[in-house]
């Protein structure tokens, strides 16, 4: 009886890792061996080409005194703090009108949609050329009225603006979240509400807002991380410019990595921002925490 | 539910219905803006396009800057090089995902929950940490150049994807992966003749997933295709930008762009449901 037992369990632990060796051979050699390499790496001087060079903290050092890392890091958390909120309030206001009953709502969310839908390289040429000072098309319908506009991405004051109201071109998966999510609160909540006289403000305040409350903090998160790692804008757009005001960290990294062929320093970047996410993420959740309510149990079943 | 999700009564007033409309008209109105101008400039003849004030409908639209895409720049090769690549990273994902999905939510083995943890944990890695050292991987391996490094990981599994299955496997009774073993089924039977075909919202929202992903990504291409004639068609479109006749490159970066975005259009015409699935199972669920 005994073997038997054992040989099944063994059995099922086989079953189990035959299955699952994909992930784990992914997971060693596509993530971890590199985690750890990038580890090592960024204590070397690297140019690719030559062996590194074990040089200690010289890079973060290198890192920290680089006016260009500050720069960078300045321009990136800007991003964040202005992208990332206007997106989601934007995003529960158009939700907010779209979880009406009322006819062609399933057409306005489809075209609220449909830009998230566009690559990222898609949406920075088109933007790049609805920007032009002289040809694009705010410019243009801005001298209808006798206004000269600015020179978005080419003016340095205008650039890293211009990139976050791009952005908010995006708001789509937001609005489709947040939709799913209002229309999955109770009824009796408003009714009640309803009897005892709240008014909208309310309403929005004590029911919808903390109904949503776990929707609102993931897209918060995933929103937080993906603007940290902006990207695409800066490479096809600005380069960076005009005078680095749109060098985004990402885009410095790259620059580092492969223009610069200074491997050593772009590993010891891209675990700073490491750092830096955990750490946004570790705030975040503090301060959300005791505010986020999950009205039953589905959240805890996940694992 | 949908019914009444406001307060019921609200919008039967119809200052706020008109308000409601209003409010949403204008702001698709914005939205749409970019799209009608992708596509007001790529019919538009090279001479017409900085004409001020600025011709919303070309007055003499031309099918010439497509014409040239295709046979001056060989477009067609790109989009060929995206379709092989989004179609490796396809079968690859579904399978590897699958299966590891299925492992998580099906075998036994001890520590299986404290692994799948990690696999969570995988998720909130931002990809320059692992980015960087595993093009180094690749180049050392000489596949730098290659399209190699754009496809082998797919067969390795994707942490959301994995997660997202494996919730769906949860979902299905135990009893028939049981019943199926009394009568003698192997694990690979079961999971190829109860659990796929009963997943099949989920394998179709993953599908969309990974074939968006890879058909929209610019920044692996980038790093890794050196030759001109493995481009796929999202960097092919940022060497249009990059030339420097402006007049006549801009109606055909329109055009190049308005073909990248066709299949993701159709996709979400024909498989809307799913699509929608996706996103708000990515929201909510977590």
């Amino acid at each position: 009886m005994k073997g038997i037992k054992i040989k099944t369990k063994t059995g099922d632990t086989l079953g189990f890792f035959a299955f699952a060796a994909p992930w784990i051979l992914g997971f060693v050699f596509l993530t971890l061996i590199p985690m750890v390499a990038s580890l090592y790496i960024s204590f070397t001087d690297w140019n690719i080409l030559s062996d590194p060079v074990w040089i200690g903290l010289d890079n973060f050092k290198t890192i920290f005194t680089d006016p260009l890392f500050y720069k960078s890091l300045k321009v990136t958390l800007l991003y964040t703090v202005f992208s990332v909120p206007i997106n989601i309030i934007l995003s529960i206001f158009v939700a907010m009108l779209l979880n009406n009953n009322l006819k062609g709502m399933k057409l306005f969310r489809t075209i609220f949609y449909l830009p998230a839908i566009v690559s990222g390289i898609v949406v920075a040429i088109v933007w790049l050329w609805i920007y032009n000072p002289d040809y694009g098309i705010i410019n243009s319908f801005l001298r209808i009225f006798g206004i000269q506009g600015p020179g978005w991405v080419y003016d340095e004051n205008w650039a890293l603006p211009s990139i976050i109201i791009m952005s908010l071109w995006g708001i789509g998966s937001n609005i489709v979240i947040y939709l799913a999510s209002l229309q999955s609160i109770s009824t009796e909540f408003y009714e009640a509400a309803h009897i005892d006289g709240a008014n909208f403000w309310d309403r929005l305040i004590n029911i919808t807002i903390p109904s949503m409350s776990p929707v609102l903090l993931f897209t918060l998160l995933t929103g937080i991380i993906n603007a940290l790692q902006t990207f695409t804008q800066a490479f096809v757009m600005t380069q960076g410019g005009p005078n680095n005001s749109t060098n985004f960290y990402a885009y410095y990294i790259y620059n580092n990595a492969f223009v610069w062929h200074k491997m050593g320093e772009a590993c010891a970047q891209a675990w700073i921002l490491f750092v830096i996410i955990f750490i946004l993420t570790f705030i975040t959740l503090k301060i959300t925490n005791g505010h986020v309510h999950y009205d039953n149990k589905e959240g805890g079943d996940i694992l | 539910m949908r019914k009444h999700a406001t307060k019921p009564g609200e919008i039967n007033s119809i200052g706020a219905k008109i308000a409601i409309y209003a409010c949403l008209i204008l702001c698709s109105l914005v939205f749409l803006v970019p799209f009608f101008w992708m596509i007001s400039t790529a019919f538009k003849k090279p001479g017409a396009v900085f004409i001020q004030p600025m011709q919303w409908i070309p007055k003499e639209p031309t099918l010439a800057n497509f014409t040239r895409l295709f046979e001056e720049f060989h477009f067609q090769n790109y989009i060929f090089n995206s379709v092989w690549l989004t179609a490796v990273n396809l079968i690859g994902y579904m399978i590897s995902c699958a299966m590891v999905a299925y492992a998580f939510a099906t075998q036994k083995w001890k520590y299986k929950n404290v692994l799948f943890l990690l696999v969570l944990a995988t998720m909130m890695l931002p990809k320059e940490v692992i980015f960087y050292p595993r093009f180094i991987l690749f180049k050392y391996l000489g596949l730098y150049g290659t399209m190699t490094p754009l496809w082998i990981p797919a067969f390795f599994g994707d942490a959301f994807q994995i997660f997202l299955m494996r919730q769906f496997f949860l979902g299905i009774p135990n009893e028939l992966g049981e019943a199926a073993k009394i009568d003698g089924c192997s694990r690979f039977r079961i999971f190829r003749s109860i659990y796929l075909p009963l997943s099949k919202p989920v394998l179709a929202t993953s599908a969309i997933y990974i074939f968006m992903f890879h058909w929209n990504d610019f920044f692996g291409p980038l790093i890794y295709i050196t030759k001109e004639s493995s481009r796929t068609a999202a960097l092919a479109l940022m060497y249009l930008k990059s030339s420097q006749d402006v007049q006549s490159m801009m109606p055909m970066q329109m055009c190049a762009a308005i073909i990248t975005v066709i299949p993701c259009l159709l996709l979400y015409y024909f498989c809307q449901r799913y699509f929608i699935a996706g996103i708000v199972v990515k929201g909510v669920e977590k």
